[in-house]
């Protein structure tokens, strides 16, 4: 069996919603079910194959290939099987996943990892505003799972958020952690203004030092064994993260805002500054 | 050119009708006798082994307003589930979550689509009914009309803190039901909305508004007895004090006495039936509560039954709501003081079957609705949508006729709460007869629409033609037709022409000089002045959609 | 007794009229249009006078096709032309009331539209507020009576709704004899006249205390509020430029008031992420109320934001920033921006009745708004609509939600309304 290939025959006009080319989705449908499928675009509902041409049969190992900004949804609500998107993605990667991983080798719009639940969803690019966001109204953001960037995430991340890990290897930018209900999220790369806004639990492990609110409390350096445990929970997992080793960290506490009891946890090379 | 339905089983029990075959004429949107001349009859219905009811109407529905408008607002992912684009496609069950705040369409869709021809807004806040009107017109299928909120208004109360005599205050209510373009008078938690903005948090019947010295038993007086006087048929719409408090049985009980005999209409009486007892001090007073309601024919009741699932709660009542707004779920509400006309309160809510109190409130709505002997005197209600939304109601009347489905339903329930209900004990069964009284004539007749709810010659030809089936709520959810006005509107449970109701209203006569103070006081202390507050007829006309129906008042005994 | 008859609206208006003037969320129904040359006008504040003055200045009834004068029929072809062709509209401006909002929801509902309001950039802050956390607010009669304490924030108040004071503040009577309200004015704008504050000094003389900060300081400053509200230590002496006493004191004067209001706007607030704003003062609002009575009070931006988002909401179950697949609505408060989907869409309708806001986008535009409006890039389809509240009568959400009120026609002329002009293109995309 060979992966089911999507590739991108031409420059997209409008964003597409790809959330039906799923492994759930198109798991028993043929090829050329599969390119008969409609999907919106525009006003019109057109065929798959009008837009991507189509090979492979194995639905539980999607690919995508050429692709662009204006795939939106790509993998939404996923609960099984693997995406491989070899280019960019759209807004919403990954929305809702249930189980299963999606890699994107390139850069992807906001809202990565929306009311994601569980999987593994990689970035090796940058990705925008609202990563491990909620979708509208939702007083919950990513309910778990795990997600590595390997560049930079815009602002926002892990607003809402519930459970699961968030690793950034590059930048993260403002109100990084907003809202944070609980869960983890590291940033090896800087972060921008109002970090922990109105964070209510959950940790935040950096290793640049952060501009933090006066709201936010110091509470000195510690030594937390847990750590350790911690990043050997990493190993596993492609990305620099799993290198760190120390137990020896500057903690503060807050969003004092809203009572909270969220942790940013400051480790080294800053952390002597 | 008539219709004839033809061979129906007629449920009409305006005219003692009890599963009686005979056949319908309807000619230019009215039921009418026989045609001497049969070769008039240019369509005919075979509706043989059917039953047939006069349309059914939703006396108290949160249809319009504000309040649900805040509540879609508030509550986009009650929506969420009409994503074209979702996989795998949602399927509708009766308690989706966004029929808890359908659009205006869907709303006047989904009526219809049961048999429903008429819903009322019972908390039509003066300074906001044109936006109700607004809503409802935009509201297609159904006829409408909506209760004007008096009683924690600021003039009401220096009305009655000044002791201005009755006649003025008769004057001021049938003011308001001219401006408002409304059919009947509701009061929410009497004088504690306006209390809450003096910061009282509680108030109970006879404690006084800090700051007027008045007390909810003498607006439930003075209201009950205005509302008679200009012989409005709709009796006063009663939404008591301390909605859901443990132990405010009692308040609901002696609400009761506070009219001093004159017709009253407690509404979604469910929240109301709370007692103490029991480990978790909270218990059913059904028992006390449907045994007053035998016992005090001047009173009728809504039962406002809840459902499990997720819904929303919207309610004039800012200042219970308050208290409520940490059992929001998800945590959200919006809590406003609106205009010294009156207040509201919007959150969402999440009945659990697992729940001790929610089981049990569960429990005691239908505790009220089968201790309850009269089918006159009580009403099919979930107050819409604050303890489910109205597309429940076949569920609920499933319920109802259905010993053992109930008594399964029970049985899945919090184990605590059942050991505090005796709705087992309860053998009753609501026969279809019972079923078109709460649902059809005795609303038609409480609000006074003397041409709805039955079948009789004159009648609007509003029908609803269902296949008589064992599973009740398979059966109330799906109508083979629906007349609207004579017009096939529904076949097979779903629209087939869209039609736009009318706006049922009343309008006593009363003295104009009400509006020399009234004008002045506008003026003085309000931000709009008292001409933009009154709705003009052809504001709701002038479309080409809206129309007003003005229904005649009773004739008055003094 | 008598039954009570109301004034059916003319078609022909005599003068003297007393009427409601839409030029801000306030929705003063006591102006009183005397003589229209001069134009004269009772009761008429700055921004009123700008409005009517611009509506009288009226020059041109005739539609234009790319620029040349057209007639009606040829122009109302010419734009269904534009949308039948489309296949992503974008419906922007949105500067209309009800009715109009009306005509639009039934346009977009055929040509799958995507809606956005001129100002949502301000009212999306207030709405991902409500969808987020809630909040507890009040209206305008209730200002004029209770308050006896004011903080407004970030905002001066009367330069987006002058007679704010005038009629609300420092009115001579009230229900509860109430003293005159203390007034609080936290990070105004600098951008905004300096005289402006004036308005809040009181009819005694009493100045307000004025707290100057940086407006955009304020996601600080309020979390620094709200950890003083909780009782948490705060680890600077000062934030913003402001000292923790002068917070604690801000603090302090609304828990002791009767009737605090909170009063913001959020299109003063000129930075990302603002709903966060907002609801950091909404939260501070519902904490204050668990003892006291405290009300927020959000400002409008204008051009009928609130009658659109109002209107939209019944009509498809969401505020606008939603999009049409037949009758099914969709939302995305972020990415259904104006901003966003101008690069984006393949045809524009922009709608602006009320001002000359003219719109920016490469795609074919049909703009259906204002008679004076000029355009830098000429579009399309212009077609001239009447001035609601001025050629036509109306339905509008004052600024607090809580009141519809009816706009007049205050003349006649041959300016077709918007929801007649939306209606026509409607049926010829049948």
């Amino acid at each position: 069996m060979a992966a089911l290939t999507f590739t991108l025959k031409k420059t997209l006009q409008f964003s597409i919603d790809c959330s039906a080319l799923t492994p759930n989705y198109l798991a028993n449908k043929s090829t050329s079910e599969i390119a008969s499928l409609l999907i919106l675009y525009g006003k019109n509902q057109i065929r798959v194959d009008e837009i991507f041409s189509v090979s492979g049969d194995d639905a539980q190992n999607i690919h995508f290939k050429n692709t662009s900004h204006q795939l939106d949804y790509l993998g939404a609500n996923m609960s099984s099987g693997h995406m491989h998107i070899e280019g960019d993605a759209g807004a919403y990667l990954g929305f809702g996943l249930k189980q299963g991983t999606i890699h994107c080798h390139g850069n992807t719009l906001a809202f990565a990892a929306c009311n994601m639940q569980n999987g593994l969803i990689r970035i090796d690019g940058n990705t925008g505003d609202f990563l491990g966001g909620a979708s509208a109204g939702l007083r919950k953001g990513m309910g778990g799972g795990t997600v590595l960037v390997k560049g930079n995430a815009g602002d926002r991340v892990g607003d809402q958020m519930r459970r699961g890990l968030i690793l950034i290897e590059g930048n993260a930018g403002d109100y990084c952690a907003s809202r944070m209900i609980a869960g983890t999220i590291g940033v090896l790369g800087k972060v921008g203004s109002y970090t922990g806004f109105n964070m209510q639990r959950g940790t935040l492990l950096l290793a640049k030092t952060p501009r933090l609110n006066a709201t936010m409390q110091n509470c000195g350096t510690h030594t937390l064994p847990f750590l350790s445990l911690m990043f050997k929970s990493f190993a596993t997992l492609d990305t620099q993260f799993a290198s760190i080793s120390t137990q020896r960290v500057q903690r503060f506490v807050g969003d004092g805002a809203c009572n909270g009891n969220g942790e940013i946890l400051l480790i080294s090379p800053d952390l002597m500054h | 050119m008539i219709t004839c339905l033809k061979n129906g089983r007629l449920y009409d029990p305006a005219q003692q009708k009890n599963g009686v075959l005979e056949d319908i004429y309807i000619a230019q949107g009215r039921i009418v006798a026989k045609p001497s001349d049969p070769s008039k009859v240019t369509k005919t219905f075979d509706l043989s082994g059917k039953i047939v009811m006069a349309g059914a109407i939703d006396m108290h529905s949160h249809i319009g307003g504000g309040k649900i408008n805040i509540a879609r607002m508030m509550l986009p992912e009650f929506q969420e589930s009409k994503q074209y684009s979702e996989p795998e496609a949602h399927i509708c069950t009766p308690n989706c979550s966004h029929h808890a705040t359908p659009n205006t369409t869907d709303t006047g869709f989904r009526y219809i689509e049961m048999g429903y021809t008429a819903a009322f807004e019972p908390a039509l806040m003066p300074i906001n009914a044109r936006q109700a009107h607004l809503e409802m017109a935009d509201t297609p299928m159904i006829d409408k009309g909506g209760y004007a909120m008096l009683g924690n208004d600021d003039y009401f109360l220096r009305m009655l803190a000044s002791k201005k005599d009755q006649k003025s205050i008769n004057d001021y209510v049938a003011w308001i039901l001219h401006s408002t373009q409304s059919i009947g008078i509701k009061v929410v938690n009497p004088g504690g909305i306006n209390a809450f903005k003096f910061n009282q948090r509680k108030l109970d019947l006879d404690e006084n508004n800090r700051h007027y010295q008045i007390s909810p038993r003498e607006i439930l007086k003075s209201l009950s007895r205005a509302v008679h006087e200009l012989g409005i048929a709709k009796p006063l719409h009663v939404h008591c004090n301390n909605l859901g408090a443990a132990g405010n049985f009692e308040t609901t009980l002696n609400t009761m006495n506070a009219s001093d005999g004159l017709p009253m209409h407690l509404t979604h009486i469910q929240f109301h039936s709370y007692g103490t007892e029991g480990d978790k001090k909270f218990s059913s007073a059904a028992a006390q509560i449907s045994e007053a309601l035998n016992k005090n024919k001047h009173i009728t009741a809504d039962v406002g039954q809840i459902l499990f699932g997720q819904t929303v709660t919207a309610s004039g009542d800012s200042m219970m709501q308050q208290l409520n707004a940490k059992h929001a779920n998800p945590k959200k509400s919006v809590l406003m003081d609106i205009e010294c006309d009156a207040g509201c309160g919007v959150l969402p809510f999440k009945y659990r079957d697992q729940n001790y109190v929610n089981a049990l409130q569960w429990a005691i709505g239908l505790e009220l609705f089968l201790s309850v002997e009269d089918p006159w005197r009580i009403f099919l209600t979930t107050d819409h949508p604050n303890g489910a939304p109205f597309t429940s109601y076949p569920h609920l009347i499933r319920l109802l006729m259905d010993k053992s489905f109930r008594n399964e339903a029970f049985a899945k329930l919090n184990l605590d709460a059942q050991a505090m209900s005796n709705l087992t004990s309860l053998n009753r069964e609501y026969s279809l007869y019972e079923i078109a009284i709460m649902t059809r004539a005795g609303a038609a007749k409480l609000i006074g629409l003397n041409d709805r709810g039955h079948l009789g010659v004159g009648a609007g030809a509003d029908i609803t033609v269902y296949t008589d089936q064992a599973d009740r709520e398979a059966m109330f959810a799906k109508p083979d037709y629906v007349f609207k006005d004579g017009e096939l509107v529904v076949k097979d449970g779903k629209v087939v022409k869209v039609v736009w109701g009318t706006t049922h209203t009343t309008k006593p006569a009363f003295d104009i000089r009400v509006e020399k103070d009234l004008k002045d006081y506008f003026n003085r202390y309000h931000t709009m002045q008292l001409d933009s507050v009154k709705i003009h007829a052809d504001e709701i006309s002038s479309d080409g959609r809206g129309s007003i129906n003005v229904h005649q008042n009773k004739q008055v005994s003094h | 007794m008598a039954e009570l008859h109301l004034m059916k609206s003319s078609n022909k208006p005599t003068l003297p009229i007393t009427h409601c003037c839409p030029a801000c969320g306030l929705l003063c129904d006591d102006l009183v249009l005397t003589s229209t040359s001069p134009l004269n006008i009772k009761n008429a504040c700055t921004k009123s006078i700008s409005f009517y003055n611009s509506a009288w200045l009226t020059n041109s009834n005739t539609p234009r096709i790319a620029g040349k004068a057209s007639d009606f029929n040829t122009a109302i072809q010419a734009a269904a032309d534009i949308l039948r062709a489309s296949n992503q509209p974008l419906f922007a401006g949105l500067g209309t009331e009800v009715q109009g909002m009306r005509a639009i929801v039934a346009l977009a509902k055929k040509t799958h539209a995507t809606l956005d309001h001129m100002h949502s950039e301000s009212t999306v802050a207030n709405t991902l507020t409500i969808q987020h956390s809630g909040w507890q607010t009040t209206t305008l009669t209730e200002v004029k009576n209770r308050a006896d304490v004011i903080l407004a924030i970030g905002t001066d108040i009367v330069s987006s709704h002058p007679r704010f004071f005038e009629k609300l503040v420092w009115n001579e009577h009230s229900l509860f004899d109430k003293p005159r309200p203390e007034i609080i004015y936290l990070a105004v704008p600098k951008h905004l006249s300096a005289d402006n504050l004036k308005a809040g000094i009181s009819p005694a003389g009493k100045a307000p205390t004025v707290i100057a900060a940086d407006t955009a300081k304020l996601p600080e400053i309020i979390s620094a509020l709200n950890a003083l509200m909780n009782n948490k230590k705060i680890t600077e002496n000062q934030v913003a430029g402001i000292t923790i006493e002068a917070l604690q004191s801000i603090l302090d004067t609304l828990k002791a008031a009767q009737y605090a209001v909170i009063i913001w706007s959020a299109s003063n607030f000129q930075y990302a992420h603002a709903e966060l704003t907002v609801q950091s003062i909404t939260h501070l609002i519902a904490k204050l109320n668990e003892n006291t009575r405290v009300a927020g009070l959000p400002l409008n931006a204008g051009d009928g934001d609130t009658s659109v988002n109002n209107t939209s909401t019944w009509l498809s179950g969401y505020p606008t920033r939603s999009r049409f697949f037949a009758d099914q609505a969709s939302y995305d408060a972020h990415h259904f921006s104006s901003n966003q989907q101008l690069n984006k869409c393949d045809a524009l309708l922009w709608v602006s009745s009320f001002n000359t806001q003219q719109p920016t986008c490469d795609a074919p535009t049909i703009v259906i708004g204002h008679p004076n409006m000029q355009f830098d890039i000429v579009p399309a389809v212009f077609i001239p609509v009447g001035i609601p509240g001025v050629d036509h009568t109306g339905s509008m959400f004052r600024m607090d939600s809580s009141v519809v009120m009816p706009l007049k026609q205050l003349r006649e002329n041959q300016l077709p309304s918007l929801s007649e002009v939306v209606l026509q293109i409607e049926a010829l995309l049948t």
